[in-house]
């Protein structure tokens, strides 16, 4: 019995002493008026000059640092969302919220130099009274200029940091990244979330392939693989109170981490189309045949179906595509398609017209040296024992991309329907 | 001993299902995609077979004893003082293994989710999770399996399935691996993420038919085995193979790049971390729970609880002693391999000796008690 | 009042005699079993010693059939006086008509009285002093004759009670409108009017050392199991206390788990509730002087069980008992789950909520935590003010808290606007949970981990919904897993556990409890069920029975 109420006390004073540092607690706690929201990053070429105006905030400058001092400097500017100004629902939105701007913008653009993306945020941060968070980053803006000098230092922030989600969205803008982000549509209150939701929309509705930050280290970290990005270009915005706005202007194509180019936007239709998304978008115009003027016809499904072969001790990628369209418009009223010979004839040349032209694509890509398509993943996979002997790494595939690489492109389609109208 | 034979099949399977799945998931396609690149779930199939080998051999045994568990028929079998040695090894090596498996999940979640919390805090909240039910009988500790097993296997799934939408059937291509050289240490340390099955040998004397423990067997391992290739399978097919290298946990990692369909929530990277600590849990509470009984039958006593208190603080030290996740995945690994010997060819040499020698235990046969009324 | 006294004779004596200040009847009682002597002198006195300071109790000397001086004894107030005038007094104090005339002895007496006299049904021969004078304590008269050593007890008892009403605290939509109410023999009633079998049995004891109560112990024979019959017997034999007048304090004398805030026993004031639940095999508690009746061993599930579960379709009843479950987990982590998601993981939440959110908590002072521990904590003093309070008042008195103190909260910056609305979604789903016992230990809960997501964020959360799962796991109730029938699982009771399946599929009882007879429904209902069904009313067949009802009417013409 004694033994029993001895043990009872023990155990008492076990529990209470475990329970002592959980007092200290809280730790992690940080209330949401407490945290700067950042809801989009604008990642710019710093004049050569900014270096001076450095202040001595992170390790950056020692020569030990990294990166060492010497290499081009980074301007980031960040969107940092201001409490209030964003009410929900639908009743004060327009009076107090997107409407308006002026003086009661919903956001807060600050810009920063840095010499990395890790850097230029600890700059940030002694500017900013809260702590800073990136748990609602939507929007990863980087212009041409930086993408084309190599993002590497840029990029193992956003992999490594817990709170970035992998489905933010990383773009390319022709033009500096801090105009990108200043878009102030009409439509939405909250600039980055416009930007989240054009790139949404686009990939819903087939214009562009889904590429969120996690697609692009998927293709980055492949061995076969390139990555790829939305390029975007705004306009407007050249009188100071005029608004901007923006428009997906094609694709920007890496090797490694640095862009090497980029495609037009009716060129994103032709990438899908090689390497086979579902949802389609993109028109394409096909003349009739023995008639005056073009149908305009639209893709409404594709699929694709890749082949490797060890043809003479080099790979040859086939690449089979289907696409089914549907006829949207024609060039003028002469224009008759009222047969199923006609229909075929059309059909053949789209057929004809998509293969030429997607045939062009992979091989101006190629001439790039980029290859977005991940050819490379599927000789990898289809011919192992190929790729073990003679390509092995990146670079190699790069080379063997670039020329020894041989891809044909058979396509194939049909056209289920004409429209609302019999002619 | 005199046990409640109360424990139904369902209940020895559950137990076997969610002691296995842990937090050994979360890093499982590293090990596995560092071993060898897309054969990752190939070389996940040819761990689980290993591991089987183990848990049937122990089956084997408490189907041959039905009455006990290896704590104490290894003495019957080799002697006192080598069955005794052997229940030695194996305690340690089980309060080495609950301590790891606490210290991993108390690093990843300060790695992921709470950030500035101290390391110290988050292993001894999840080292206090198992100590208080681990007090409980055998009974209580299969219906606490039996309970959490949908909300293990649901999340998995759940990730698994949303996944799909952005998986890369290339990536599992070709399904030997393009450099299968890693595949025998590999194969090792996917076995030894099945060590927690151990404790069916706790398990065998109280159920109710000791005969069915291997249908038990099966299904357990068969049905954690399936998660775990399916999540090698999808965490490889989203990721490739030299992304998931990068990556310390990925299959957190696949958690973070799905969202729910209709946008609910709009990550499901903590969530699901959070729905995984019912699953570390049971991993948790089952090595505890079988470090506790072999320290009480190391010491001839009756009743465990008394240690359950008692190796708190040994386990706490012994978790706190890698000095960074490098060096605590190191150990993981070489702890893991090393394991092997007490957990299966221990039980490996027990019954080649129990055959030699003759040894068979009393059978504890059909009797089903039903109610004790 | 003197009048009276000289009327009837009354004695009333000052007690003074033998006994010191720490004179205690009912020690005296219990010390030695005193029996009646048949000195009526002695014994009037003796009883004068017990209880003769009471200004109620009523000594009535009178004659028996006019010969023998013989007393009756009674309290004024818990009797029904026309009992004692017409039933008792008349005919004893007349000899009866058909003996007229006959010399009767006083050895005799005892058994004219007895067989040929008293017009009551409810009379016995008591020997013993202590048993007459506790019966005259409960309210029943005794009649005691000089020079005879026994007396006759007979009931009179009458004690004002309610009518029975539609339960306050459990209302139904379909479904009986009975309550038990305070008189054990008018719930024992309502019980057997709804079991009248031979296998529904009753059995009576005594609880409390001073009270005294009588406690009915209720089961099926051969439904439920013999051996947790005699184990809740043996454990309320063993209840050793003075003032037991309640159900609830049995129940935490029963109950198997005495440190935990989950109750082990179902209380319920509904005689339909407490009948089914002794058709299940469980065992039914009532009280004299409580309507609340108890039913173990209870487990989780009955806790969010209604009686409208059973009377509507079974679709309507397994939905709206997924809600209230919904509802009840709901209740139990919203507000952990708040804090944690607003100050720790606020990545959870779509972005422009997240933005409007920190403006909401931008002017409060306080973390999110505190903030809703000050609410709660407001929330359930309102509440706890609100129930005891007269029902015209405490309507108006939850609309002032709520409105007013949430609003004028909100302007002040007390509080943010989303946090009020988190507390009060909690509140109102806690009322969905229809034991109120049960609901009690989940609002208790709640607090805990509150507590624990504002440390840990998330992962308090779970940890502490891990814990409180592992006690409910490691609970028992009379051997009965207390989560059960889902842990462990048994398929007969999932049938009626979180969803209600449809009547013809619970073929047998829930195996959990280890009924004696598992068979509910006969063996061919499922075929009876899928015979072809007769439609008088469709349109062709409806005719020709029509027609051959009227030829029938001509024929009979």
């Amino acid at each position: 019995m004694d033994n029993k109420r001895r043990g009872k006390a023990l155990k008492c004073l076990c529990i209470l002493l475990l329970i002592t540092p959980w007092l200290t607690g809280c730790w992690d706690r940080t209330e949401m008026e407490e945290r700067g929201i950042i809801l989009g990053l604008g990642i710019d070429t710093a004049p050569p000059e900014a270096e001076k105006h450095e202040d001595q905030i992170t390790e950056t400058n020692d020569p030990a640092g990294f990166p060492p001092p010497g290499e081009e400097m980074i301007k980031v500017t960040a969107q940092v969302a201001v409490p209030g100004r964003v009410p929900l629902g639908p009743g004060q939105g327009g009076s107090q919220g997107g409407g308006g701007g002026g003086s009661q913008k919903p956001v807060w653009a600050i810009q920063v130099m840095g010499h990395t993306l890790e850097d230029a945020l600890q700059n940030l941060q002694q500017q900013v009274a809260q702590q800073l968070y990136l748990g609602h980053l939507r929007i990863v803006v980087v212009s041409e200029e930086l993408a084309k000098r190599g993002l590497k230092e840029n990029l193992d922030l956003l992999m490594r940091d817990p709170e970035i989600r992998k489905s933010s969205y990383l773009l390319v803008s022709r033009g500096p990244a801090s105009k990108a982000l200043a878009v102030a549509p009409p439509l939405e209150r909250v600039p980055t979330l416009y930007l989240s939701g054009l790139m949404d929309h686009a990939v819903q509705t087939g214009r562009f392939p889904q590429s969120f930050i996690g697609n692009f280290f998927t293709a980055y970290a492949a061995k076969g693989k390139e990555g790829y990005l939305p390029y975007v270009q705004p306009k407007g915005g050249n009188k100071p109170d005029s608004e901007i706005d923006i428009e997906i202007d094609g694709l920007a194509y890496f090797v490694g981490d640095k862009m090497v180019g980029h495609t037009e936007p009716v060129e994103v239709a032709r990438f899908m189309e090689v390497i086979g998304i579902g949802a389609a978008g993109y028109s394409v115009s096909v003349p009739v045949p023995g008639q005056q003027g073009n149908v305009m016809i639209r893709k409404t499904e594709r699929a694709q179906k890749p082949f490797v072969e060890i043809r003479r001790g080099k790979p040859l990628v086939h690449v089979f595509i289907h696409v089914e369209g549907e006829l949207d418009a024609k060039s003028n009223q002469q224009i008759k398609i009222n047969s199923t010979q006609t229909l075929q004839s059309v059909r053949k040349g789209l057929s004809r017209r998509l293969q030429r032209i997607n045939a062009q694509f992979v091989q101006d890509l190629q001439k790039e040296g980029s290859d977005i398509f991940g050819f490379g993943e599927q000789v990898r996979a289809q011919e192992p024992e190929y790729w073990n002997r003679h390509v092995r790494t990146r670079e190699k595939w790069r080379q063997v991309f670039k020329n020894e690489l041989q891809v044909k492109v058979t396509v194939t389609s049909s056209i289920r329907r004409t429209g609302m109208r019999e002619r | 001993m005199n046990r409640p034979r109360r424990i139904t099949l369902l209940q020895a399977t559950a137990v076997l299902i969610s002691t296995v799945i842990g937090v050994g998931v979360l890093a499982l396609p590293r090990f596995t995609a560092q071993s060898m690149d897309t054969g990752a779930p190939l070389l996940t199939l040819l761990g689980l077979g290993v591991g089987f080998l183990g848990l049937i051999l122990l089956t084997l045994l408490g189907m041959r004893f039905p009455q006990q568990t290896i704590l104490e028929y290894s003495e019957a079998i080799l002697g006192k003082f080598l069955g005794r040695l052997g229940t030695l090894i194996l305690v340690l090596f089980f309060a080495l293994l609950t301590a790891l498996i606490a210290r991993e999940f108390g690093q990843v979640v300060v790695a992921s989710v709470l950030r500035k919390t101290p390391l110290e805090v988050t292993v001894l909240v999840m080292l206090l999770l198992a100590a208080i039910p681990s007090r409980n009988g055998i009974d209580v500790f299969a219906y606490i399996h039996q309970f959490y097993l949908p909300f293990i296997l649901a999340p998995a799934l759940v990730i698994v399935a949303l996944s799909l939408k952005n998986a890369d059937p290339l990536f599992l291509q070709p399904i030997l691996g393009n450099q299968p050289a890693g595949m025998f240490p590999g194969m090792l340390t996917v076995a030894a993420l099945f060590q927690g099955s151990f404790v069916h040998t706790l398990i065998i004397p109280s159920m109710r038919r000791p005969q069915k423990a291997w249908v038990a067997a099966l299904w357990g391992l068969g049905i954690s085995g399936a998660l775990y290739v399916v999540i090698a399978m999808a965490t490889l097919s989203v990721f490739g193979p030299e992304l998931t290298k990068q990556f310390f946990w990925p299959t957190l990692e696949l958690a973070k790049a799905t969202s729910l369909p209709g946008a609910v929530l709009e990550r499901l990277d903590a969530p699901f971390l959070i729905l995984w600590v019912m699953a570390v849990f049971t991993t948790l509470l089952s090595s505890y729970y079988v470090t506790a009984y072999g320290m009480s039958r190391l010491f001839n006593l009756q009743d465990h609880r008394l240690f359950s208190w008692f190796i708190l603080p040994f386990v706490f030290v012994l978790a706190m002693l890698p000095g960074n996740i490098h060096v605590l995945y190191d150990s993981i690994q070489w702890v893991g391999r090393a394991g092997l010997v007490p957990t299966i060819l221990y039980p490996l040499l027990l019954l080649l000796v129990a055959a030699l020698r003759g040894k068979r235990g009393a059978s504890g046969g059909q009797q089903t008690t039903g109610q004790s009324s | 009042m003197s009048i009276f006294q000289r009327w009837f004779g009354k004695v009333k004596k000052r007690k003074q005699s033998n006994s010191s200040p720490y004179y205690i009847p009912s020690k005296e009682l219990e010390r030695r079993d005193i029996h009646l002597s048949g000195d009526l002198k002695k014994t009037i006195e003796q009883i004068l010693n017990m209880i003769g300071e009471n200004d109620d109790l009523v000594i009535r000397r009178f004659h028996v059939f006019g010969d023998y001086p013989a007393i009756l004894i009674y309290f004024s107030n818990i009797i029904k006086q026309t009992s004692i005038n017409e039933d008792i007094l008349k005919p004893t104090m007349y000899k009866p008509f058909h003996l007229q005339g006959e010399k009767i002895r006083k050895d005799q007496l005892r058994d004219v009285l007895y067989n040929d006299t008293l017009f009551h049904a409810d009379a016995k021969i008591e020997n013993s002093f202590n048993k007459m004078l506790n019966a005259v304590l409960r309210g029943e008269s005794a009649i005691i004759i000089d020079g005879i050593k026994e007396a006759l007890v007979i009931d009179t008892r009458n004690v004002e009670a309610r009518s029975v009403t539609d339960p306050e605290t459990e209302r139904v939509v379909r479904g009986p409108r009975e309550g038990f109410i305070e008189l054990l023999k008018t719930n024992i009633a309502l019980l057997r009017y709804r079991l009248p079998s031979p296998d529904f049995r009753v059995k009576k004891m005594e609880v409390g050392r001073v009270t005294k109560a009588t406690l009915a112990v209720c089961y099926i024979k051969g439904i439920a199991n013999p051996a947790l019959v005699d184990e809740v017997i043996r454990r309320l034999q063993k209840i050793d206390q003075d003032n037991i007048y309640e159900t609830g304090q049995i129940e935490q004398y029963i109950q198997d788990h005495h440190l935990t805030v989950f109750p082990q026993a179902q209380s319920t004031e509904r005689p339909d509730k407490t009948a089914s639940a002794l058709m299940e095999g469980r065992v039914a508690l009532i009280i004299d002087g409580s309507p609340m009746v108890l039913i173990v061993p209870a487990v989780f599930s009955q806790f969010y069980q209604t009686v409208d579960d059973y009377t509507e379709r079974f679709t309507s009843g397994s939905f709206f008992r997924m809600i209230r479950l919904v509802a009840l987990i709901f209740s139990l982590i919203f507000p952990s789950l708040y804090v944690a998601v607003i100050s720790f993981n606020p990545e959870l939440i779509p972005t422009e909520f997240a933005v409007a959110a920190a403006g909401a908590r931008a002017g409060v002072p306080f973390p999110a935590v505190v903030e809703v521990l000050f609410i709660e904590i407001a929330m359930e003093v309102l509440r706890e003010a609100t129930i005891r309070m007269p029902s015209i008042v405490g309507g108006a008195l939850s609309i002032v808290g709520v409105l007013i103190i949430g609003e004028a909260a909100v302007n002040a910056g007390f509080a943010s606007p989303i946090t009020v609305v988190a507390i009060a979604l909690t509140t109102i789903g806690s009322f969905a949970t229809p034991a109120y016992n049960a609901a009690l230990a989940l609002r208790i809960v709640r607090f805990p981990l509150l507590i624990l997501s504002g440390i840990f964020g998330l992962y308090g959360v779970m940890i502490g919904l891990i814990l409180i799962t592992n006690h409910l796991l490691s609970l028992k109730s009379f051997g009965e897993p207390y989560l059960s029938p889902l842990i462990p699982g048994n398929w007969e009771g999932m049938k009626d556990a979180i969803i209600r399946a449809p009547y013809w599929l619970h073929t047998k009882r829930p195996q959990d409890l280890y009924p004696l007879n598992p068979d509910r429904v006969g063996d061919q209902v499922q075929e009876k069920l899928n015979e072809s069904p007769h439609n008088p009313l469709s349109p062709r067949q409806s005719e020709q029975s029509v027609s051959k009802s009227k030829k029938g009417k001509e024929d009979d013409r």
